[in-house]
């Protein structure tokens, strides 16, 4: 008998209206010779055949305090981030991920499909599809131009 | 900053001088070769003499350190001859698992006071280290040598691996996990 049991996910997905500014809040253990502060990072991210790409334009980061502490000692924080439109260089409505991180380390935390957006401008559509066409457009200008001057020459 | 203290035992010492030469070592069943002017044995490898490995120990106890913080190493042996000056005792803390990976060291002179009973005594020698601020997570090892003086005492050397826990000043993060996420 096929017997599975799924896991249920460690944060549950949540929509929210582009422009929204999200506090994350992150736990970790840590010891430190000395007081010292870590930069925390965190933002959205999406994912496609090359891999998962975090959207820079929302990035936010906060700088975190960690005391000197001999033994492991716990730590929570939080970073915000915002959910900056597409017409401003942000992100398309959609499920996006969120990826927390320290910088200048490898130490991350993420999970896939977490952030659902919402609410981007329609008026942003229309520029989307010229901008993709404008390439189509440009070689059809171009032949209208080139048709010409080859009918001349065989004449 | 706190005091943490590590005690070596270095065994029975006497000044009695090996003449240089062949021996036979018992423990590791090989030849061995006492070189009168190193005052150490070494075995032939390959044609070169090789000195005897480090008498490496597993600690008895790991300490933990940080930077700044004071580390107490006493070494201690026990003693049966003459009184013996200016013999030195050489302290280092080592990182793991290198050839000389020797990171911070200092030489030490002491005396020994003479005991020419039947019955050894105790001899012990100390020095405190301050851990530097550069001081990494891989300087695990304390290692001790005591030799020379008048009249010379042969090299007794003794090591402890991994007797050191080192928290530098770089954070060492673990479990670092999202716990939540909301709208502000």
């Amino acid at each position: 008998m096929l017997n599975l049991v799924f896991a249920p996910m460690a944060l549950a997905q949540q929509s929210f209206p582009v422009e929204s500014r999200i506090r994350v809040t992150v736990v970790f253990t840590y010891t430190a010779g000395v007081s010292t502060a870590i930069t925390l990072m965190a933002g959205p991210y999406y994912t496609n055949i090359l891999g998962s790409h975090v959207i820079d334009a929302c990035v936010g980061s906060a700088n975190v305090s960690l005391p000197a502490a001999t033994t492991p000692t716990d730590k929570t924080a939080s970073v915000d981030f915002t959910l900056v439109p597409k017409a401003q260089g942000g992100m398309d409505d959609g499920t996006y991920g969120l990826k927390v991180w320290v910088d200048g380390t490898n130490i991350e935390a993420s999970q896939d499909n977490v952030i659902v957006v919402s609410g981007n401008p329609a008026a942003a559509a229309p520029t989307d599809i010229f901008s993709s066409m404008l390439p189509m457009l440009m070689m059809f200008m171009m032949m209208a131009m080139i048709m010409p001057m080859m009918q001349g020459s065989q004449e | 900053m706190t005091m943490k203290t590590l005690e070596l035992n270095l065994g029975l010492v006497t000044p009695v001088q090996h003449a240089p030469g062949w021996y036979w070592d018992a423990n590791t069943q090989q030849a061995v070769y006492f070189d009168a002017n190193t005052q150490k044995f070494y075995t032939l490898q390959s044609g070169m003499f090789v000195p005897l490995a480090q008498n490496w120990h597993a600690a008895p106890k790991q300490v933990t350190l940080a930077p700044g913080d004071k580390l107490q190493v006493t070494l201690g042996f026990q003693y049966i001859g003459p009184a013996v000056t200016g013999v030195n005792a050489h302290y280092s803390i080592n990182r793991s698992a290198l050839i000389g990976g020797e990171m911070v060291s200092k030489d030490q002179a002491f005396n020994i006071p003479a005991n020419l009973t039947a019955n050894p005594v105790e001899v012990t020698n100390s020095y405190t280290f301050t851990i530097p601020a550069n001081v990494e997570t891989n300087w695990i090892d304390i290692y001790v040598v005591v030799s020379g003086g008048t009249p010379s005492i042969p090299g007794q050397e003794y090591g402890y691996s991994n007797a050191l826990i080192i928290v530098a000043q770089a954070p060492t993060i673990t479990g670092f996990a999202i716990k939540d996420f909301a709208k502000v």
